[in-house]
C-alpha cells in the first residue's frame, strides 16, 4: 500500500513539474528563437515542418492555425519603447511608416490571446485605414465610434500583433532590420 | 521498480526521470492535442470533410486564438483516412488564401488569390502517400496528416464590401471525393 502511494505520488509531481517545465520552456526557447526589431517580435519558423518542437508547441497555444512565412510574417509586441509592459490603463501613440507588404493589420489581443471585450468596432487598425503613407494612432481603453485606432477595454494587460500578407522580399528576408511602427507610451490611470 | 521506490534518494531519481519524460512528452505532443481537440470541436457541430462558415470575429469568438476581424474565415476539419476529399472556392479579386494545417499545426499548404490562377480553386486532398484515381484531373494536394484543418481567409476589404465577400465564402466546400474511375 505504501509503495503504491509512493508510486502514484511519484507519477503527479513528475507529471506536475514535467508540464510546467515544458510550458516554462516552450515560452522561453520561443522568445530565443525569435528575431527582436524595437518593440516587436518575429518568428518566421511558424507553420514550417521542420520547426524546433518547443516553437511547434508555442504556434499551438498562441498562433493555432498561423500561415507560414511564404504567405504572411507575424510580428508579436508585448512591451512599448521603453520596454515597458503593454497596460490597458494606458493610453499609447502608435507610429510609423509604410509596411513593405501586399497587406497588413494591427490588432490588440488581450491576455488570454482573444479579441478584447469592450473593443468593439476598434479591434484592429489596418492599411485600408491608415493608409499609404506615414501614420500614427492612438492605443486607448475606449475610442469614440467614428476614429481610428486600437481600444483595450478593461483588459489589464494586453499585447499588439502586426499581421504583414505577402511580405516583400526583403520583409521576408530581414524582418529584423524592417522600419516598424513604435509604440510610445503617454499616461496611465493609477 | 518496487526496490527504486523504497529509498527516497531513488525515489527522488525515479520522479526525475519520469519528469524528463513528461517535459518531452508534452513539448512533443501538445500541438497535436491541441489540433485533435480544435478537430473534435468542429466536428460536433457538422460530420467531418464539411465547410462551417463563422460568424464574422467578434470578442465573442473563442474557437481558435488571436482570430483576425479583418477577415472572414471558412474552416473544414479533414479526415482522408477514409479517402480523398475535395476543397473548391471561389476566388475573389481581394486577397483571399487557402492553407491546410496538419495535425501538429505544420501549413502544408498555403494559395492565395494571386497564385490561385483564376476566379476557382478546386483540388484534391489526399492520404499521404496515396494517389488518387482523380478522374476530374484536379490538382492533388498530399495532406502531411491524415487529419488536420482546411481554412480560407478572406479580406474584409470595407464594409459596403462584406455582403458580396461573405456570400462567395459561403460558396467554398469541403467534401469527400469519390476517386473510382468511371
Amino acid at each position: 500500500m505504501k509503495i503504491l502511494i509512493k508510486f502514484i505520488l511519484a507519477v503527479l509531481v513528475a507529471a506536475g513539474v514535467g508540464a510546467v517545465s515544458a510550458y516554462m520552456m516552450i515560452e522561453k526557447k520561443s522568445a530565443a528563437s525569435a528575431v527582436r526589431n524595437g518593440s516587436w517580435a518575429i518568428n518566421t519558423n511558424i507553420g514550417a515542418q521542420d520547426t524546433d518542437p518547443y516553437v511547434k508547441a508555442h504556434v499551438a497555444l498562441h498562433a493555432l492555425l498561423a500561415l507560414n512565412k511564404s504567405e504572411a510574417i507575424y510580428f508579436v509586441a508585448a512591451k512599448d519603447a521603453a520596454g515597458e509592459a503593454l497596460r490597458g490603463g494606458c493610453t499609447y501613440k502608435v507610429s510609423g511608416q509604410p509596411i513593405d507588404a501586399r497587406w497588413w493589420t494591427i490588432t490588440a489581443y488581450g491576455a488570454d490571446d482573444f479579441l478584447i471585450p469592450g473593443g468593439e468596432g476598434h479591434f484592429a487598425v489596418s492599411v485600408n485605414e491608415l493608409g499609404t503613407g506615414n501614420f500614427s494612432f492612438p492605443i486607448a481603453p475606449a475610442l469614440s465610434g467614428d476614429s481610428t485606432g486600437l481600444a483595450t477595454g478593461e483588459a489589464a494587460h494586453f499585447s499588439l500583433l502586426l499581421r504583414t500578407y505577402n511580405p516583400s522580399p526583403s520583409l521576408l528576408n530581414d524582418p529584423g532590420s524592417a522600419a516598424l511602427p513604435v509604440v510610445t507610451k503617454e499616461n496611465c490611470n493609477g | 521498480m518496487v526496490n527504486l521506490l523504497k529509498n527516497i534518494g531513488q525515489w527522488v531519481l525515479f520522479v526525475g526521470v519520469l519528469a524528463v519524460g513528461m517535459h518531452f512528452a508534452t513539448v512533443r505532443f501538445l500541438p497535436d492535442f491541441i489540433m485533435s481537440r480544435l478537430h473534435d470541436k468542429l466536428t460536433r457541430q457538422v460530420p467531418v470533410n464539411t465547410m462551417q462558415y463563422p460568424a464574422r470575429p467578434d470578442a465573442s469568438a473563442r474557437a481558435v486564438v488571436k482570430p483576425s476581424p479583418d477577415l472572414i474565415y471558412a474552416i473544414c476539419a479533414y479526415d482522408v483516412s477514409e479517402g480523398p476529399v475535395r476543397v473548391t472556392s471561389p476566388v475573389p479579386d481581394s486577397y483571399w488564401s487557402l492553407s491546410a494545417f496538419a495535425n501538429n499545426t505544420d501549413n502544408f499548404l498555403a494559395i492565395n488569390d494571386a497564385q490561385a490562377g483564376g476566379d476557382r480553386v478546386d483540388l484534391i486532398l489526399s492520404q499521404p502517400g496515396r494517389k488518387p484515381i482523380n478522374p476530374d484531373m484536379l490538382p492533388v494536394i498530399e495532406a502531411q496528416t491524415p487529419t488536420g484543418v482546411i481554412l480560407t481567409r478572406t479580406l474584409i476589404t470595407s464594409e459596403e464590401d462584406f455582403p458580396a465577400l461573405n456570400a462567395l465564402r459561403q460558396q467554398a466546400t469541403c467534401s469527400p471525393y469519390v476517386d473510382e474511375a468511371p
